[in-house]
């Protein structure tokens, strides 16, 4: 703004492409190809004496006003874009899945684990005993605490990481048979662990009597989650339609 | 300055005749044709490139990332057979266009 030595092209480069890629019409490789383009117009330019600032944007006027360009890339990524929500609406729904079987086991593991390291005594009978309240609320307290450090360890991975996380995904994706195999044992151990296993193990450790209680408490435990759970999910999905709404209008 | 029009049809003509020549990539096209057309044909320059991947998806072109002598990577574009095929008959269809009117306005046609 106030001259020349302030303007940092990559830094202006950086902005107009973070601007492009807001728009889902964009594919990564578009970005990388109009971003070519530009340093090499800004290249050019420069060579013809222009300084930095006034060659950027001469060279991003040339290339186009993003709202154009979204339009015109967005007739020949139609499908891609389809592709691109389907493939997010897919990861979506089974890692929100697997998030909640981890969690469900290291909760279970943990509420069961600690309370008979600690020689704590379930109640014995299925009913709104306040011993079988405080292991609901255990339980749900733990599922809460797992399922939180599981999104913050996913979101950690995807900011902090997200070269590491981008060079593996692209590895793992040229094996496409092993990548597929292994998932396949892992969502499945997770699923079985979360539904299957932890029951045998309870059937195997605990007298008939004390299951009566694990049950309960684990049923009651339930209420509080499903109601965060709806809770978080309609705030979120209001939130992110009136952001889209308000967008559609504005632009 | 060409009209609106004439720019969109004549931009895969004129891309396919580029390429003809020989593998380019975006900007260097632009530059070509700026230059040929002595700076009359302006292209907006970023719409070349939804063009550029219609004609790759319609299998007119083919294309590849490679590092150009900058150190930067670039997009190069080189035409395929149907590419050929589909210059060839834009040619006869725009020569067509292009003797009519020369013999309509009495010019001589400079045609190569």
């Amino acid at each position: 703004m106030e001259n020349s030595t302030a303007f940092d092209l990559n830094n202006a480069t950086r902005r107009w492409r973070d601007g492009l890629s807001q728009s889902p019409h964009f594919r990564e490789e578009d970005l990388a190809e109009l971003e070519a383009h530009l340093r090499d117009a800004v290249a050019e330019l420069q060579g013809r004496g222009l300084t930095d600032e006034e060659a950027f944007l001469l060279a991003s006027r040339r290339l186009g006003n993003p709202a154009r360009l979204d339009s015109e890339f967005a007739k020949v990524n139609r499908g891609q874009v389809w592709l691109n929500r389907v493939l997010w609406m897919l990861v979506g729904i089974q890692g929100w899945g697997l998030l909640g079987s981890i969690a469900h086991v290291a909760s279970n593991a943990a509420v069961l684990g600690g309370l008979t390291g600690l020689g704590y005594k379930l109640p014995h009978s299925a009913d709104y005993s306040s011993g079988n309240l405080f292991a609901a609320a255990l339980f749900a307290l733990a599922h809460l605490l797992a399922l939180t450090a599981c999104i913050a360890g996913c979101w950690w991975l995807v900011r902090r990481k997200e070269d590491t996380a981008h060079k593996a995904a692209v590895k793992a994706l040229q094996r496409p048979v092993l990548l597929g195999l292994g998932l396949c044992v892992f969502l499945l151990t997770i699923s079985l662990s979360s539904t299957v296993a932890w029951r045998l193990l309870v059937f195997k450790y605990y007298a008939p009597e004390a299951i009566g209680g694990i049950a309960m408490a684990q049923s009651l435990s339930f209420f509080p989650l499903a109601l965060l759970q709806t809770l978080a999910f309609v705030v979120l999905t209001i939130v992110l339609f009136r952001r889209r709404v308000h967008l559609g209008t504005a632009s | 300055m060409l009209s609106k029009e004439l720019v969109a049809a004549s931009t895969v003509p004129l891309v396919l005749s580029v390429l003809g020549e020989g593998e380019s990539y975006g900007y260097a096209l632009i530059q070509r044709v700026r230059a040929l057309s002595r700076g009359k044909i302006e292209w907006t320059e970023g719409m070349l490139y939804p063009v550029l991947h219609w004609m790759e998806a319609e299998g007119l072109i083919e294309s590849e990332w490679r590092e150009a002598e900058t150190g930067r990577k670039r997009k190069y574009y080189l035409l395929r057979r149907e590419g050929r095929r589909a210059l060839q008959a834009e040619r006869e269809q725009w020569l067509t266009v292009h003797q009519t009117l020369t013999k309509l306005w009495k010019t001589q046609p400079h045609l190569t």
